[in-house]
């Protein structure tokens, strides 16, 4: 029979060899780790604290900077500075916003003015091929009115094409 | 630092080239601190890691930026923890991809990358402090005064919480083995307790 004291020193001595946790953590935003850093938030916050006990390297890194706050800069060099400086995508200026609104409702416009232009088209040919029919099939019955009116019609748009 | 950080997250291209310029050293640091070398141990240069904390700023319509919280936390802390977070990813990342296939099998969290192999204990078994309290005394060899001054409380509150977290765990592990604490893990057939 072991003494409790003994155990501990025996639970001691396994834990230094190592263990796992059965799960890990689930992240934390880095603006909450930064407010635990620098105590803005309560000392025992349990998510922070269990993700922490789960990961080794961010656990060091947070501590490392609770103890003694952010690193001493480094130098850059000008070209990555250039670099990093190009990573924001390029905002148009106030005039190049305003042509695009120009350009899209000009947009707009060519399409509707596009779609009108094809109907008007479509309804033209169809009276074409009307009249193409009735040249075609209706003019056995010679001498009615109708024939004579549509040879005068058809008579004036050959001369409106001419 | 003195910068319209509202004017960066809009996405002033100008007020952007302020922002870099104030913060780029202090991301280089503490990506350094990281990976002290210069370079990461799989070849990632430390200009390849620095682009990758900005672009991890931009990201999303500029996500980060924009939920950043003055009244919170110091501009550098929080810019210091992205940029250590970014480089540890950049690590993880190389260690996955360098597993050999057999490992492959399953996902693999960052804590079984990194933790030394033992037995595996349930984690509701203690509180989370409990949990960061026995890591860092035990796993990262840290003394008492150095827990309490990490997690800015007093060293007695370490003290009775180590306490009561053995207590636990030797309760737990006297009904997992019978009345024992646990032996030498077992490391061949990977016993899980």
């Amino acid at each position: 029979m072991t003494s409790p004291h003994h155990e501990f020193e025996d639970l001691e001595r396994r834990l230094r060899a190592g263990w796992q946790w059965s799960e890990h953590a689930p992240n934390v935003p880095e603006q909450d780790l930064a407010a635990w850093v620098e105590s803005q938030c309560p000392s025992e916050h349990e998510p922070i604290e269990a993700l922490l006990a789960s990961d080794p390297q961010l656990r060091r890194a947070v501590i490392d900077l609770r103890l003694s706050g952010p690193p001493q800069v480094d130098a850059a060099s000008l070209e990555l500075r250039r670099q990093i400086g190009h990573l924001m995508p390029a905002q148009p200026a106030v005039i190049g916003r305003i042509g695009m609104w120009v350009a899209a409702a000009a947009a707009v416009l060519l399409a509707f003015g596009g779609w009108q232009l094809g109907a008007a088209s479509e309804s033209e040919r169809s009276l074409q091929q009307d009249t193409l029919a009735y040249a075609t099939f209706g003019l056995s019955d010679s001498g009615s009115e109708d024939n004579a009116s549509f040879l005068i019609y058809a008579g004036s748009g050959k001369e409106g094409q001419q | 630092m003195d910068f319209d950080f509202d004017a960066v997250t809009r996405g002033d291209a100008d007020a952007w080239q302020d922002f870099t310029d104030q913060t780029i050293r202090l991301v280089i640091a503490s990506i350094r601190r990281v990976c002290p070398s210069g370079k990461t141990p799989y070849g990632d240069e430390i200009d390849d890691l620095v682009q990758a904390v900005y672009i991890k700023l931009l990201r999303n319509d500029s996500r980060l930026l924009r939920h950043y919280d003055p009244t919170k936390s110091g501009i550098s802390t929080w810019i210091t923890l992205i940029a250590r977070s970014v480089a540890i990813d950049s690590l993880r990342r190389r260690t996955l991809d360098t597993r050999p296939m057999d490992d492959a099998s399953g996902a693999v969290s960052p804590q079984e990358q990194v933790a030394p192999i033992g037995p595996v204990i349930p984690t509701h078994i203690l509180t989370a402090r409990q949990r960061l309290i026995l890591t860092m005394l035990f796993e990262d060899d840290m003394d008492v005064a150095e827990v309490a001054e990490g997690l800015n409380v007093n060293p007695q509150t370490i003290r009775s919480t180590k306490h009561k977290a053995m207590e636990r765990l030797r309760a737990y592990f006297k009904g997992e083995s019978g009345g024992d604490v646990p032996r030498e893990p077992d490391v061949q057939s990977e016993d899980r307790i």
